[in-house]
């Protein structure tokens, strides 16, 4: 008897230390340096070689750094169009800009700060230095003058996704997104960082930006090239040497068209979520207390009732 | 030889008139705080009876002290493993109810009670909730054997009599009872420091007396379990373990602790006493029967040379050296052979020890009046009242023949020196009795004079503790000047 529920309390010791002893271990992978993966901010590396032909340079920065995002002259994508940019904005403040986004959005800049808004995303860090920041307007000033015509840029990746059967591609997407099927070229699983509405119990990952709105922010041409390009710096570390494969790309795209449709619910997960976790509060007391039940049995009253014994 | 010193204790329970004296002057002294209210640090109780707390000498139920498992010694409790796996988990706890709710009155209420019919009267409160209480048990419930259809039936050691020895005991005219004084034995193998989790209890190595530290305790409340006497007790207030301390400020200066001091009776003797460290483990292995013996074999001898050099060798000190050599209780322990370690199976090596009581001897009424079935003046061990086997559970870990000799010797005393002050006892008779309890007259004698009129030095031989040059080695002195409290040293807050 004594010994079953000694076994029992030990038992549960033994999981609640094993829980903590988990806990402790993902601390400390989060908190250890080193890690390529586990890094939360990689460092930019060592700026790659551009072509030597200076005047090619801003060109070649443009199209792997900046084109993701932006156009110049084929119409907004994630970013603005930056067609004439640079008749339109003061020219020191776009090479500030360009160098250090973050900084001049958390100063408060108003320019920035409604770009911000419009576009419901800020502009990365791109790693540019002043006189490459120089080489790029540049390259898009040259390009403003001349034409509107050839939209220079954009291999315009909606051309390469692949055409798909709407429902079947979301669920495709969404196998992608949570992990259930992994990427091709080993990259992480979005729900990792990212959370989208009606994605299991728990939710996904809170470290980035939520996409239940996704679709609806960037359009499936902002996305596509985002997802392309990942410009982000952790999604650099993640997916340069793994990136997204084009049907991949489109499946994904198909799964966050339809979550952001569904313009699904989670306002329904959190009451099942906060009940469960009550009721399993609820039985594990109810468990402790069958356990534990005999603690503060005393000897006097069943003396008294029992008499002599 | 690993000699240390220990200061050690005799009680003497013929002569415990059961007046609590001692247990109120140690709770005016240190118990009469909040948090402490139901503590009893020293504690008087009626035997046959279930104690304080409730069962306390139960172990199945409180787990205490030491089993010997194959021949490796363990906590009841359980080991450091057990012990820290199961540490939100301790059901060997005595209840509040089995120590007892403490409780005041109402005073104030017989002055400020409005005109009424009738007298007003103090209602009992309890100190814990303040609310009103009906009272149901305390610490002495039992007392003088009231209430021992519960209780003194109850007594656990009881348990190796037969039916017809409980029921005699327990019969109107053959009611017997004695009283137990009881404070922490400060054991050479305490199980209340073996199971503390946070290591909180120590042994001080110059006298032994077992302390609880206030700063390192954590109150996981084990040692309450651990110790089989139930002599450390929790505050509830601080939410630390607390027991006695066997007054040690008061022993540095000089004074006996004050359930000595006050002792109405003057049952207690108190004295150091060196013993050899080295044989404690396997001490507290030997088999039941032959415990107390090889309990008393640790005890050494201060009068050897080799006993002394070996003292000084480990730093004991001239003084305490001859402190040790005055010792009553040396006297009454080894030179006598008259006093008993309490429930030496417990194994913890209790440092207390207690000469037994000499009870009645059995009779009964005859024609309305009061009839010794018995030749001998003062009766004889084997038609006493108290069944041997009971004294033997109590004081001689089960082995009738040890706590046999002891009451031999008692009675051996005693007539001889009804033979020398009344004269009525045959000679012969008196010398049979000396021999078979192996007791010379002037043994009895000094015996006689140790027990019936000794003097406040002869029951007291308190060694010098050179406080004051000794702290100032490890303490710096000036830094708590100013500072008071049995709590944590704090300075006071007084003035404007
Ligand atoms: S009697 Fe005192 S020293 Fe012995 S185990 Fe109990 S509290 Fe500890
Ligand atoms: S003061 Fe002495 S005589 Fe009185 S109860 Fe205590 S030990 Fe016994």
């Amino acid at each position: 008897m004594t010994d079953k529920w000694k076994f029992a309390s030990r038992v549960s010791v033994a999981v609640a230390g094993f829980a903590a002893l988990v806990l402790l271990l993902n601390i400390a992978l989060v908190l250890s340096p080193g890690q390529k993966t586990g890094r939360l901010v990689p460092g930019f590396e060592a700026a790659p070689a551009y072509a030597a032909a200076p005047e090619g340079q801003g060109q070649a920065i443009f199209e792997q750094k900046c084109q993701a995002c932006h156009t110049i002259g084929a119409g907004r994508a994630v970013g603005p169009d930056l067609k004439g940019i640079t008749a339109q904005r003061d020219r020191k403040w776009l090479i500030r800009f360009i160098v250090a986004p973050q900084q001049v959005i958390a100063e408060g800049d108003p320019i920035a700060t409604q770009l911000v808004q419009e576009y419901g995303l800020p502009m990365p860090n791109m790693g540019l230095s002043e006189p490459e920041a120089e080489d790029v307007l540049s390259y898009i000033e040259s390009q403003s003058a001349g034409t509107a015509t050839t939209p220079t840029p954009a291999p315009t990746p909606t051309a390469t996704s692949v055409p798909v059967a709407a429902g079947d591609a979301a669920g495709i997407g969404e196998r992608l997104f949570n992990g259930q099927t992994a990427l091709r070229n080993g990259g992480a699983a979005c729900i990792s960082c990212h959370n989208v509405s009606g994605i299991g119990t728990l939710g996904g990952g809170t470290m980035a930006k939520d996409l239940s709105d996704a679709y609806a922010r960037l359009g499936e041409q902002g996305l596509t090239s985002l997802l392309k390009t990942t410009p982000f710096p952790i999604m650099i570390g993640l997916y340069r040497e793994r990136p997204l494969a084009d049907d991949e790309i489109a499946h994904l795209i198909a799964f966050l068209r339809e979550t952001g449709a569904a313009e699904s619910k989670p306002a329904q997960n959190q009451p099942i979520f906060i009940a469960a976790g009550a009721g399993g509060f609820l039985i594990l007391l109810g468990v402790f207390q069958l356990a534990w039940r005999r603690r503060l049995s005393g000897v006097r009253q069943p003396l008294l009732r029992g008499g002599a014994r | 030889m690993d000699v240390r010193a220990q200061l050690s204790m005799v009680f003497h329970l013929d002569k415990c008139i059961g007046c609590h004296t001692c247990s109120l002057a140690c709770n005016n002294l240190w118990t009469s705080r909040e948090g402490t209210e139901y503590m009893w640090w020293n504690n008087v109780e009626t035997k046959p009876g279930t104690g304080y707390p409730t069962l306390w000498e139960d172990q199945g139920k409180y787990q205490g002290g030491w089993m010997l498992k194959g021949n490796s010694l363990t906590p009841r409790v359980g080991r450091r493993l057990g012990l820290l796996t199961n540490i939100f988990y301790n059901p060997y706890l005595p209840s509040l109810d089995d120590y007892y709710e403490p409780w005041t009155y109402q005073y104030q209420h017989l002055f400020n009670a409005p005109l009424g019919e009738d007298q007003p009267t103090a209602k009992p409160l309890s100190q814990i909730t303040g609310r009103y209480l009906d009272i149901e048990a305390g610490p002495n419930w039992d007392d003088d054997l009231s209430g021992s259809s519960v209780y003194a039936r109850n007594d656990v050691n009881l348990a190796e009599l037969t039916p017809l020895e409980r029921e005699s005991l327990f019969r109107l005219e053959q009611m017997v009872f004695f009283y137990i004084p009881r404070i922490c034995n400060h054991c050479l193998n305490p199980a209340c420091l073996a199971v503390c989790p946070s290591g909180a209890i120590y042994k001080r190595g110059e006298d032994g007396i077992v302390l609880v530290s206030q700063e390192k305790c954590r109150g996981w409340r084990f040692c309450v379990s651990g110790c089989p006497y139930k002599k450390t007790y929790y505050n509830w207030k601080t939410g630390k373990a607390e027991k006695c301390i066997l007054c040690y400020p008061r022993l540095e200066t000089g004074q006996a602790p004050a359930c000595f001091h006050t002792c109405v009776g003057r049952i207690r003797y108190l004295g150091v006493i060196l013993y050899d460290a080295e044989r404690i483990e396997a001490t507290a292995k030997v088999p039941d029967n032959d415990l107390v013996a090889a309990q008393l074999g640790l005890i050494l001898d201060p009068g050897d040379a080799a006993v002394v050099a070996a003292a000084r060798r480990n730093g004991i000190g001239d003084d305490w050296i001859a402190a040790a050599q005055r010792s009553p209780v040396y006297k009454f322990v080894k030179e006598w052979g008259l006093a008993l370690p309490l429930h030496a199976e417990f194994r913890t090596l209790p440092m207390l020890f207690y000469v037994p009581p000499l009870l009645p001897v059995i009779a009964s009424m005859r024609d309305g009046s009061y009839d010794l079935a018995e030749a001998e003046f003062f009766g004889r061990v084997e038609s006493a009242r108290v069944p041997l086997k009971y004294m033997a559970r109590l004081f001689s870990a089960g082995n009738t023949e040890t706590i046999k000799r002891v009451i031999r010797k008692l009675l051996a005393v005693r007539v001889y020196q009804r033979a020398k002050a009344v004269g009525d006892i045959a000679e012969e008779r008196v010398a049979a009795m000396m021999a078979e309890a192996d007791c010379t007259a002037e043994q009895a004698e000094q015996i006689a004079r140790l027990t019936s009129v000794p003097r406040f030095d002869d029951r007291f031989a308190i060694p010098p503790y050179h406080r004051e040059e000794t702290i100032e080695q490890i303490e710096q002195l000036m830094r708590h000047k100013g500072h008071v409290g049995f709590d944590f040293n704090l300075p006071l807050e007084r003035g404007l």
